[in-house]
């Protein structure tokens, strides 16, 4: 399988003033294939929405370069990179603050279209309805309403169909069901994995929900600090994580079922570390179990132990 | 094993609350934010209440604790008795005396619930000085014990700093210390692992457990997530559209759920223990307005079992050993037709 | 769901009805703008009609509102002055929205050096003592209805800037504007779509606010003699002829100031409620 995004030594960093700066990510590699969902998963400080940003070039990184399609995004401006806009789209956390509260669903869905330069009218309504009719909308019934006049799910669903409008090779998926009920989760879950299906998409589904992520993702990336900790496909990370973080992530997860013991996360008692002032090698050692010297000292290199499988770790849990 | 529903032998439960209501007046109609709810708390158990959004979880419990105010067009009723005093009948004077010695309570966002303009050991003092009758030098150093108990590493240079000083999981330690500061008899927490990330709620919540455990507290755990409700609580409300649906342990309500609701919840959520890709089982629907209450079950519409019965009444809450739910074909044992 | 029958009669009413304190500003305002529009054609006697014998009358069948110092009939006057005010105090904050609400979005928006020069600009502007400034101006240029315009309008530019940026910086956060970016919207198609229909509620409040403000402004200035010169009437005007006949004939300063008074108050009542109906949904400032 080819990639269809590849992002290479990724660097986001923000000044917050006094010289300072957040080191939001920190030469990221990583590649996404075609027709693939890859999760990626990180808590608060991760980076991991930054990176999307970053991918989308809004802005752009400071360093490092992202190769989609054929086309290196971080040289391109204005005109060239709109024009590659359309093939890589994204959705966002809360449902509600990402349709403009005064506009009508179906503008807010044509929009893309009439920037993307549709001129037909009919030709946008049909491909407008289309779309609303692919995500389970019914197009007569909220065509003229706005959004506040939806729930956050049904709100997704306006979302999904505007990132849908523009027929996109690759989506990327700001946690798109933190913000959701519980019950509607699993519906808006199941419409990404038929919408992914039907228009051959590929998925970057970025969430801090272990199982949310287990159960759409191919591979899966861990996140700490802005750093890439393991990078494996679905099943191997789940049942045997090569990084202690991954394990401590997992752990820690409170599972659904009252006979499952809660597991230890074996970290070191201590508050996560700031993005302002990472820890220098590797950024989880303040936390790690296994931490020695040799972490202070070096940064993991984002190795291979095994075919498919590669880790960021001078002492991993496995390989 | 002593129910959750009923008094139990050994002297009463501690928190008692009988047809719990809460309507709001607004533009669209009353709107049924708590809508008849009953049940009982005994000392040193915990009791999780699971819903999500308009099922009146907060709001009940806010009302219980006169957080829900008249001003606001709220009108609240039921009866609400702590360790057997009647607490809506008391003075607003008692009332606060009350609220400060015997209930303590941690919000779901630590950014707002601290004052950011005052310091973290006057504001866990702040209670001992007023309920507890400490000076300020006692309060002071009974601060600082307090900050070494629930984590805080070097206490006393955190207690004159400022809560922005601190992340997100110290200021909820800091919360929990508030609200323990004062040995209180009931624990209430809204929420308190919702803002946090996964790592840091796990320490918060064990945090919790420990000190209700050392401190025999009885303890109400707010929460939409029922992986957290799993694991801490040790007997479960579940509420659906203002009323509570579903009363039992947490075993019960995990193994044998006899509510629709619970069941369907429990099917549609994602587990590590399943296979990726695995196709999960939605709800369909979404959840009631309240403003806009049919007659009949406000769970039917999206319910799999439903029935004419069930669009026609709303079915009240029965009682099966300790047990407590509301439905006309409630699953398992002596239950549950498919439509 | 269909709604319950068994509804206890203490439901909130289905909804709502025009309560007094909007209805009577509302009223009023309507009243004079109508008088305003219409001066020309109901029959009223010429405003700078001289007819010294009946100076100073109080009012009567014959004169409405009584005569002032040199026997112009006070109704006609008002009404006149009323649509001066109106003209100024409607087309100077107009200008002064137009070009600060396009300086405060756009440094809202694009921030860095934008933001810098437009808040310096601002800040230069707000530095000048506000009369001072427009009589200055107005000095300076002559006096004429298009000066006097311009001249508030302009001071009107910095509190405008001030709303819209403000405004511009919150709701160029959210995440709809980032969604628009990802479609490849240019950022005019941003500013004017997406941000500008959410500001304007706010801005069309604040713009309420400073109509009425300018009309004690242009009130001011008349009475310093500065503003619109004479024949035509203004309020501020009025107020300041009638100065000297306090004593004798109180009504010739009294009622134009009663009725610049209860314009004014009108015009800041409905503009509330305009910030009450945007404020609380869109928690914007």
């Amino acid at each position: 399988m080819s990639d269809l995004l590849r992002m290479t030594d990724l660097n986001v960093e923000y000044p917050v003033g006094g010289g300072r700066h957040v080191h939001a990510v920190s030469d990221v590699t990583l590649a996404v294939r075609h027709g693939e969902t890859l999760g990626l998963v990180g808590e608060s400080g991760s980076g991991k929405s930054s990176l999307a940003r970053a991918l989308l070039q809004l802005p752009p990184p400071q360093r490092g370069s992202v190769l989609f399609d054929g086309n290196e995004l971080t040289q391109m401006r204005g005109e060239a990179l709109r024009a590659v806009r359309p093939r890589l789209q994204m959705i966002f956390q809360d449902p509600i603050a990402s349709l403009n509260p005064r506009r009508r669903v179906a503008e807010i869905v044509a929009e893309p279209l009439i920037v993307s330069g549709v001129r037909d009218a009919a030709e946008r309504t049909r491909r407008v309805r289309a779309v609303m009719e692919a995500v389970g909308l019914d197009p007569d019934l909220v065509w003229t309403r706005r959004p506040h006049e939806f729930s956050g799910g049904q709100c997704q669903r306006i979302a999904i169909a505007r990132a849908l409008v523009l027929e996109p090779k690759l989506i990327v998926c700001d946690e798109p069901v933190s913000a959701l009920d519980v019950s509607i989760r699993a519906q808006i879950l199941n419409l990404l994995e038929d919408m992914k299906a039907r228009f051959g998409l590929t998925l970057l589904f970025i969430a801090h929900d272990l199982a949310v992520v287990k159960s759409v993702s191919d591979r899966v990336a861990v996140m700490y600090l802005g750093r890439l900790c393991e990078v494996a496909d679905s099943a191997s990370l789940f049942a045997t994580p090569a990084h202690p973080y991954t394990a401590a992530l997992m752990a820690a997860i409170p599972e659904p079922d009252p006979d499952v013991p809660l597991g230890d996360t074996k970290l070191r008692p201590g508050d996560p570390p700031s993005p302002l002032d990472p820890p220098s090698g590797c950024r989880f050692r303040t936390r790690c179990p296994h931490a020695e010297a040799r972490c202070t000292a070096e940064v993991p290199p984002l190795r291979e132990i095994a075919p498919g499988r590669e880790v960021a770790c001078h002492f991993p849990l496995m390989g | 094993m002593s129910d959750a529903a009923s008094g139990s032998v050994n002297g009463g439960p501690l928190l008692s609350v009988r047809d719990a209501r809460v309507g709001f007046s607004t533009v669209r109609g009353l709107l049924r934010a708590v809508d008849g709810v009953s049940f009982d708390l005994q000392a040193g158990r915990t009791l999780g209440i699971v819903g999500e959004s308009g099922s009146g979880k907060s709001v009940l419990v806010r009302s219980l604790i006169g957080l829900v105010g008249t001003g606001s067009g709220a009108i609240v009723g039921g009866d609400v008795r702590l360790d057997g005093q009647d607490v809506r009948g008391l003075s607003a004077r008692n009332f606060r005396q009350l609220l400060g010695r015997d209930i303590g309570i941690v919000f779901q966002d630590p950014m707002t619930s601290l004052n950011p303009v005052m310091k973290i050991g006057r504001q866990i003092g702040e209670g001992l000085r007023l309920n507890r009758g400490l000076d300020s030098a006692a309060a002071a150093r009974r601060a600082v014990e307090l900050l070494v108990e629930v984590g805080i590493p070097e206490p006393e240079r955190r207690a004159s700093q400022y809560p922005h000083e601190l992340s997100g999981g110290m200021r909820q330690r800091v919360a929990i210390a508030i609200a323990i500061a004062c040995e209180p008899k009931l624990l209430i927490a809204d929420e308190p692992t919702t803002a946090l990330d996964v790592t840091v709620q796990r320490q918060i919540l064990d945090l919790l457990q420990r000190e209700q455990r050392e401190r025999g507290m009885a303890m109400i755990l707010i929460t939409h997530d029922l992986g957290v409700a799993a694991g801490r609580a040790d007997d479960i409300m579940v509420m659906y559209a203002g009323r509570a649906v579903e009363m039992a342990t947490t075993r019960e309500i995990f193994r044998g759920p006899r509510m629709p609701y619970t069941e369907a919840l429990l099917r549609s959520l994602p587990r590590l223990s399943d296979a990726t890709h695995t196709r999960l089982s939605a709800i369909p629907g979404r959840p009631p307005d309240l403003a806009r209450r049919g007659t009949g079950c406000s769970f039917a519409p999206r319910c799999a079992y439903r029935s004419a019965c069930c669009e026609a009444e709303e079915p009240a809450l029965s009682r099966e050993g300790g047990r407590g739910f509301a439905c006309f074909h409630p699953l398992g044992a002596g239950g549950g037709t498919s439509a | 769901m269909s709604a319950s029958a068994a509804e206890p009669a203490t439901v909130a009413r289905r909804g709502r009805p025009i309560s007094w304190a909007l209805a009577l500003p509302l009223a009023w305002v309507a009243l004079v703008v109508f008088l305003a529009i219409t001066a020309d054609w109901i029959g009223l006697p010429d405003p700078a009609a001289q007819e010294l014998i009946l100076r100073r009358k109080p009012p009567s069948a014959e004169y409405l509102l009584g005569t002032d110092n040199l026997g112009r009939d006070m109704l006609s006057r008002i009404i006149y002055g009323g649509r001066t005010s109106l003209i100024v105090g409607i087309c100077a904050p107009f200008f002064g929205f137009l070009i600060g609400g396009a300086i405060g979005m756009s440094a809202g928006y694009f921030r860095g050096k934008v933001d810098l020069l437009a808040v310096g600009f601002i800040d230069i502007l707000l530095a000048f003592p506000t009369l001072v400034l427009a009589l200055t101006f107005v000095a300076y240029l002559g006096q004429s209805l298009f000066n006097v315009t311009l001249a508030l309008g302009i001071l009107s530019i910095p509190a405008a800037a001030r709303v819209s940026r403000a405004n511009t910086m919150a709701w160029a956060n959210r995440d709809f504007v980032l969604a628009a970016r990802t479609i490849g919207a240019s950022n005019w198609r941003i500013l004017t779509r997406e941000i500008l229909p959410n500001v304007l509620p706010a801005m069309f409040a604040f713009w309420l606010v400073a109509v009425s403000v300018i009309i004690v402004a242009e009130g001011a200035l008349s009475f310093l003699g500065l503003g619109i010169p004479a024949p035509q009437p203004s309020w501020g005007g009025m107020i300041a002829d009638g100065r000297e006949a306090l004593d004798v004939a109180p009504h010739t300063a009294l009622i134009p100031a009663a009725v610049m008074f209860l314009t004014v108050l009108s015009l800041n009542f409905l503009g509330d409620m305009v910030r009450n109906l945007v404020d609380p949904r869109r928690s914007t400032l």
